[in-house]
């Protein structure tokens, strides 16, 4: 039984605000997720309720290279982790970004701002898209060659942690918690000072990208492209049926990603880029031509009379 | 553009110089430590600040203690107890923390200054007193000297301290031990020449495996091995893990501004050449 199409806007909002609160607060309600969940929950959030995967990742690449070190911090507990997030991505794929993802969120709040303002949206097109998607590769290679050249000595001790270190999520979502400190300037040593100027620079870039492009930090995100990988472990799946889309092009409009395939006549529309936030289908106004599937469960399909709900005088 | 280049590369330049500036530091500073009467240790801290800064605008200084139990006191076998913690303002120019006889604990230290737009924070953990090992007789414990005065902090990059021990400790047993060892929690051991006296040195610098890894490990915990093969004493020495610096939030947030600024001047230069919807 799928879900009512016209109902899932209301329902994905509300799962963002219900982890937004959870992930950023939960913490202070004795609630711990742990280290492995595949959205930006941030460490640096005082009295978060669980965190992303990636700072863990960082460590236990960077200790990898050190077995008495990892030892030490417990193999056993760093392969349970990584189990964990493998999991959690196969259960729920990439609907962590579309709709569990607080950063996620108020990037949608800053582009909902945009268009209270009346500014439009800023398009990218399809071969940059595709250009820029290579980033969060890069950053995933730059997570995985940093922290073992700094725990061999190769690099200061501050070299730890070479992604939180200029993620956006560090110095915004403490914020949300009343921690200002990472807006400052570390001026500790020049390593300290180089990351943090670096973080504030993608701070500052990423927030005007947030309000001139939906969901604008995803493209380059780490965690998405991580997620990408292990694809082929989850069963959640974006589908169309070529027959019975009707070209009306509400897909791509509505997508935040401005994914491109989505409009192609296949049945495999889902990307690197594709969320899982299901605003394709709502979209859609042909009955089943686009659908969320769990395997062969139809999560969500769409539909005629949802659209018709959602948008009565579309 | 190229005056605006080079101002942004000047001011770079000027950061970093200010930015790798060693010693202009907010610090804890262990004076010295004692044993109590009832066999336990008072270990006195005091807070060092740049000279040129007091007074503070603002100043918050305070410490926890997590006191933990003693091994099997409670709870069920192999379950370690919770520990005790209590947290207490700290005063900045002495601060006395009496810690219980044979538990080992942990001292979190921390200040917090602020004056003309920048703040200064020190953090000190301090692994101490931890004492266990089978024989209880005067004559079979394993001591520290009274103090240590050659234990030390080093900086290291500006941030992260090394703890560097040139003091000795004294075992008085009254037999030769048939090794001694001193070791981490990532098992790095370095083996201690022994002498006649029954005082054994320890130098960590000259190990320098145990310098390089010394953020993973929690404590250095020395551990002696009588002939008879059936004693063995183990005694924590505290190590510190400290951090401490600075931060300039008037600095931060310029640079946030200036970034945003600069995306949003190239948004509008280039605007003309977008694709919106």
């Amino acid at each position: 039984m799928a879900l009512n199409v016209g109902t899932v806007g209301r329902l994905r909002q509300g799962a963002q605000y219900l982890s937004f609160a959870l992930l950023m607060y939960g913490g202070r309600l004795g609630l711990h997720l742990g280290p492995a969940l595949p959205c930006f929950g941030c460490p640096f959030v005082p009295g978060c309720g669980g965190y992303c995967y990636l700072m863990g990742l960082q460590g236990y690449i960077g200790f990898g290279m050190n077995a008495a070190a990892l030892a030490g911090m417990g193999l056993w507990r760093a392969l349970g982790w990584m189990l964990a997030f493998t999991l959690l991505v196969a259960l729920l794929g990439k609907t962590w970004c579309g709709w569990i993802c607080p950063f996620g969120l108020l990037q949608d709040w800053l582009a909902a701002l945009r268009k209270r303002l009346g500014v439009r949206e800023r398009l990218i097109s399809t071969p940059a898209m595709e250009r820029l998607a290579w980033v969060k590769y890069g950053f995933l290679v730059y997570m995985a060659v940093i922290p073992p050249l700094a725990t061999m000595g190769f690099l200061p001790e501050d070299f730890h942690l070479p992604f939180c270190n200029i993620c956006p999520g560090k110095s915004i979502l403490p914020l949300f918690a009343g921690e200002t400190k990472y807006l400052a300037l570390n001026l500790d040593n020049a390593v300290t000072f180089g990351f943090s100027l670096a973080l504030l620079c993608m701070t500052g870039v990423t927030l005007v990208g947030m309000f001139f492009k939906d969901r604008f930090f995803c493209i380059f995100c780490p965690l998405l492209a991580l997620i990408h990988l292990l694809k082929p472990l989850t069963a959640l799946k974006l589908v169309k049926t070529p027959s019975a889309c009707v070209g009306c092009g509400n897909c791509r409009r509505a997508c935040p990603m401005n994914i491109e395939a989505v409009e192609k006549d296949r049945e495999n529309v889902q990307t690197g880029e594709c969320l899982d936030c299901a605003r394709c289908v709502e979209s859609c106004p042909s009955s089943a031509a686009l659908g969320l599937r769990f395997g062969n469960i139809p999560l969500i399909v769409s539909s005629r009379a949802g659209r018709a709900e959602r948008e009565p005088f579309s | 553009m190229k005056i605006a280049d080079l101002l942004l590369v000047s001011w770079l330049a000027c950061g970093v110089a200010r930015g790798a500036e060693v010693g202009d530091y907010l610090r804890w500073r262990l004076l010295g430590q004692e044993r109590t009467p009832d066999g336990g240790s008072a270990l006195t801290f005091a807070l060092e600040s740049p000279p040129d800064r007091l007074p503070w605008e603002s100043l918050e200084v305070v410490y926890r203690v997590f006191a933990f139990q003693r091994p099997g006191s409670s709870g069920a076998p192999g379950v370690p107890a919770p520990p005790e913690i209590y947290r207490k303002k700290a005063a900045p120019d002495e601060t006395k923390i009496v810690l219980y006889s044979g538990r080992p604990a942990r001292i979190e230290l921390n200040a917090r200054a602020e004056k003309g737009g920048q703040a200064y924070y020190a953090r000190t953990l301090v692994h101490a007193f931890g004492e266990s090992g089978r024989g209880d007789p005067e004559s079979e414990r394993l001591e520290t000297a009274p103090s240590w005065p050659g234990f030390d902090l080093v900086a290291s990059g500006g941030r992260y301290l090394r703890a560097q021990a040139d003091g000795e400790v004294i075992l008085r047993t009254g037999q030769k031990p048939a090794r001694v060892e001193v070791f981490d929690d990532g098992s790095l051991a370095a083996t201690l020449p022994a002498n006649d006296e029954g005082r054994y040195g320890y130098t960590p610098s000259l190990d320098p495996k145990i310098q390089k890894t010394w953020r993973s490990f929690k404590s250095l915990v020395f551990a002696a091995e009588l002939p008879d093969a059936r004693t063995r004493f183990s005694f924590h020495l505290p190590v510190y893990r400290a951090y401490y610096g600075r931060i300039d939030y008037r600095g931060g947030l310029a640079a946030l501004a200036a970034s945003a600024l600069a995306a949003l001047a190239w948004v509008g230069w280039r605007g003309r050449k977008f694709r919106w919807r």
